[in-house]
């Protein structure tokens, strides 16, 4: 029980129990439906179709959601390939032509009927966000397939590569959430009488990519000030960033192991199913230890103790050598370079050799997927020159 | 209804027969006979008035279609007026003709009928003045999107005046505690979007000036302190004076290193300033030190002010200016969260800054923090010495290292590169989009067609509601407009599909 000590079960000792109202609440989902990403899942473990079982697991969830308070609304978004749109509400924004291909159907094992539910007679809140999000998934596939098999052999060859696929796709998280944040922000307008109250569950499975950063860090602020968490539920492999983005919004992350999936739905119906306000009293699996470092903007590496631009932030981890910031060209203060570069009066290494201490290997544990920083951000001009 | 109440009523009769039988006839039931046939009559009326009421109704629901969703409000308003009315009107017995008003009633007892009220409108004018009047509003707040280089880490010391002139009460509650709540809201912002500056906040009052909160990057402090001021010393007094604030935050801001800003805001409420001394050699030493004054005032223009703005803003007459109401006076301070442009003749120097990114780490056992010298669990570990504090932004207390989080230095990032304004939609015959990219409302259909096309021109009140990104071509409704280029800086649009 090492929970014990932590913070969550720390605030609590010294507040008294407060039975908090029954105010209705938005669920956003954002999920990634990338079926190239998703395919990588399938090939490292035996679990077989393994977005079908989120999605399942997901429609689960959010019946649960909306069964909780008659009022209670739910929305879902899919982060496709180079796109977001919404599965549920419904606005329509698909073209119907896509749902041709019906060779394509087959393939994925999806149900080509427009029954979409087993069972038409159930609760009618459920059976109108069920089936949508079921059949504009299914389109979303559909539209895929078809763009596929129009498509040009070109396509095919690079498909199959994913490094090189998945560096032509944007990576469409933050895209994703400023819909969502758009769409909350609307909501909460029109009915202010409610105050509504609304938080994000990001199901994710792409890697970070340093160029996203920027984006979502701005997403992530906005989210904040919004007050609203963000909870992230990562497949494939663990994301520093979302990490940052649950921890400042006060969410949840995490991390679920590629054979876990199977039991998703347990992750769902525990850790992500409580109210943010009720989190303070219940022990989180959420991760403490974040890992806050930046990565240098010229050699990318992680850094500890690094030299900030004053004018336009960019981290560096060693002064420049002509002395001018190598992101917005300004010249820097030469009597300020030389203070900083003047060395200690003893000589460092000898000593730490002697205590045998290097600080440099010590806290890093081997990390390298630090923070970077914008790499094709445009130069700010100088006014008035 | 009608015929429960008479049979009531044949009931009662025969009550009445059979009392006659025993003939005691009772002033009791004749009274209680007279009052059941008023009631029946009242019932008649009522059902009249019913009647009415459907027409009414169904008159409303026929031209429902010409309304649009903006109406909604104002035809509700209206039919409750409309019920509250018809419901009076039950209460009124039989009138003198003569003396009868419009409603049917008295015409002293009727209610007093706004004329605007009953005024109907057609589609287009009405409700699309208000909704440009709030749209105008919203795109107030729309900034400047030019690339500047900004002086990020910022020194800035708040000057709130707090001599006599302050107990003014043309703003509500009075100038001063106007004033301090609205600091208040400026210290949160500031801190949230310049993470890793520093701010002090002064007082003038006796014409002498004394501190609040000394300099520091801790917003809660300052508040507390601008709180307990409301509390415990909350009267102004004396008269204020601009030399003995400006010196003394020049005696603040001196020893600031030159990759930081130096930046006095001053709230000033009076139109005299109490000096010692000569206030033009303030003045030239604050150029001297490039240290830049901003005044808001809130009663007058001052001669005085304008000159110290001019001389130490290099002849900029913006910032110098004057509330005209009270959401004005927040949006002034508000525009001073944003960091000022700087270029090579007004700042110091550019320069590096040597700063280290702890590690947070979480804890079984407690330990003692170098920061306050008390037991916690977790914290930060400073990457130079190994000592750990609380919280960051902060400067290690062993090391003097500014530690920081790469989300800190994300935070300032949106100044530097600011997200492009929309344009407005021109207004049309056919629109390529019915719903706004963001939050998928739909657009009204404003179009122009032959019937309007002159009227259009004569008044402009009609207009797309749409704005677009002039980069990936969405459109985008007034609300996410603000939203986008007010809290979250990045476009959906962009994000999603310009590569």
């Amino acid at each position: 029980m090492d929970d014990i000590t932590g913070k969550s079960f720390l605030t609590t000792s010294n507040e008294t129990f407060q039975v908090p109202e029954e105010t209705p609440s938005l669920l956003t989902v954002i999920i990634e439906t990338d079926p190239i990403r998703w395919r990588r899942v399938i090939k490292r473990d035996s679990c077989k179709d393994p977005l079908r079982k989120v999605i399942k697991a997901l429609i689960v969830h959010l019946n649960a959601h909306i069964s909780l308070n008659n009022s209670n609304k739910v929305a879902v978004i899919a982060a496709h390939e180079g796109k977001a749109k919404f599965l549920y509400p419904d606005f329509g924004d698909f073209s119907d032509s896509g749902s041709n291909g019906s060779n394509g159907i087959a393939k994925n094992g999806h149900s080509s009927s427009h029954q979409y539910l087993k069972n038409s007679n159930i609760y009618r809140q459920f059976k109108i966000v069920d089936e949508s999000v079921l059949k504009n998934f299914d389109k979303l596939i559909n539209e895929d397939i078809s763009a596929k098999n129009s498509g040009s052999s070109e396509n095919n060859g690079t498909a199959d590569n994913n490094n090189n696929k998945n560096q032509g796709h944007k990576n469409v998280i933050p895209g994703s959430i400023s819909l969502a944040l758009t769409y909350i922000n609307k909501l909460k307008m029109l009915d202010d009488s409610l105050s509504i109250k609304a938080r994000i569950i990001i199901m994710g499975i792409s890697d970070d990519s340093s160029l996203q950063y920027i984006p979502l860090m701005n997403c992530i602020f906005a989210a904040q000030k919004m007050r609203i968490p963000i909870d992230v539920c990562k497949f494939s492999s663990k994301s520093t960033f979302l990490q940052q983005a649950s921890d400042t919004t006060n969410g949840i992350y995490s991390f679920i192991n590629d054979n876990e999936i199977d039991g998703i739905i347990q992750y769902l119906s525990t850790t992500f199913f409580i109210d943010p306000s009720l989190r303070k009293y219940i022990i989180l699996p959420t991760d403490v230890n974040i890992d806050f470092r930046a990565s240098c903007f010229l050699t990318g590496e992680v850094v500890d103790i690094g030299y900030v631009c004053s004018v336009c932030l960019c981290i560096l981890s060693r002064i420049p050598e002509n002395n001018i910031c190598p992101t917005c060209d300004s010249k820097f203060d030469l009597k300020i370079l030389s203070k900083l570069r003047r060395k200690p009066a003893f000589d460092l290494n000898q000593f730490r050799k002697k205590k045998k201490l290097n600080p440099s290997n010590n806290g890093n544990g081997g990390d390298t997927n630090g923070t970077p920083t914008p790499v094709s951000t445009p130069l700010p001009s100088t006014p008035g020159n | 209804m009608a015929s429960k109440e008479s049979d009531v009523e044949s009931v009662e009769l025969d009550e009445e027969l059979k009392s006659q039988q025993h003939s005691t006839q009772s002033t009791e039931s004749a009274l209680s006979h007279r009052i059941i046939t008023r009631s029946s009559v009242k019932t008649g009326q009522a059902e009249l008035l019913k009647n009415d009421e459907e027409i009414l109704k169904s008159d409303f629901y026929d031209n429902e279609d010409e309304y649009d969703d903006e109406n909604i409000n104002l035809r509700a308003s209206r039919k409750r007026k409309l019920s509250k009315a018809l419901k009076k009107k039950e209460k009124k017995t039989r009138i003198d003709p003569l003396m009868q008003g419009t409603n049917g009633g008295y015409a002293w007892e009727a209610e007093f009928k706004k004329p605007w009220d009953i005024l109907q409108e057609d589609d287009s004018s009405l409700a699309g003045v208000v909704s440009n009047i709030v749209e105008d509003r919203k795109k107030r707040i729309i900034k400047d999107a030019k690339y500047f280089q900004r002086g990020i880490i910022r020194t800035l010391i708040l000057i709130i005046d707090g001599s006599n002139s302050m107990s003014e009460k043309d703003l509500r509650p009075n100038r001063f505690s106007l004033t301090i709540q609205y600091s208040i809201d400026f210290i949160k912002e500031f801190f949230d979007q310049n993470p890793i500056s520093q701010l002090g906040v002064l007082m003038m009052r006796d014409g002498v000036s004394t501190l609040v909160s000394e300099l520091s990057g801790n917003a809660s402090d300052h508040i507390l302190a601008l709180k307990n001021l409301k509390k415990t010393d909350g009267e102004p007094r004396g008269d204020a004076s601009l030399q003995n604030a400006l010196e003394m935050s020049r005696g603040f801001l001196l020893h600031i290193t030159n990759h930081c800003t130096r930046e006095v805001l001053i709230i000033f409420g009076s139109l005299l300033t109490l000096d010692p001394g000569d206030i033009d050699k303030t003045i030239s030493s604050l150029v001297k030190e490039k240290i830049r004054v901003r005044i808001i005032g809130l009663s007058a223009q001052v001669a005085i002010c304008e000159k110290i703005c001019m001389m130490t803003n290099y002849n900029d007459k913006t910032t110098y200016s004057i509330i005209l109401n009270e959401s004005h006076f927040k949006e002034l301070l508000m525009n001073s969260v944003t960091p000022l442009p700087i270029n090579d003749e007004n700042s110091a120097s550019y320069s590096l800054i040597k700063m280290g990114f702890p590690k947070r780490i979480s804890e079984s056992l407690p330990s003692f923090c170098s920061c306050h010298s008390s037991l916690t669990f977790g914290g930060f570990i400073c990457p130079n010495c190994h000592s750990k504090i609380c919280s960051l932004p902060n400067i290690c207390p062993c090391c003097n290292l500014m530690l920081i989080s790469s989300i800190h230095l994300a935070r300032s990032y949106h100044h530097l590169f600011p997200l492009k304004n929309f344009v407005e939609v021109p207004l049309s015959l056919n629109y390529k989009t019915r719903r706004c990219f963001g939050c998928k409302t739909g657009f009204p259909m404003n179009r122009i067609n032959d019937l309007n096309k002159s009227l259009l021109k004569k008044f402009k009140t009609l207009r797309s509601s749409r704005y677009q990104c002039k980069d990936c071509k969405k459109e985008f409704c007034i609300d996410c407009d603000v939203l986008i280029h007010d809290t979250m800086h990045i476009c959906p649009g962009c994000e999603l599909f310009k590569n």
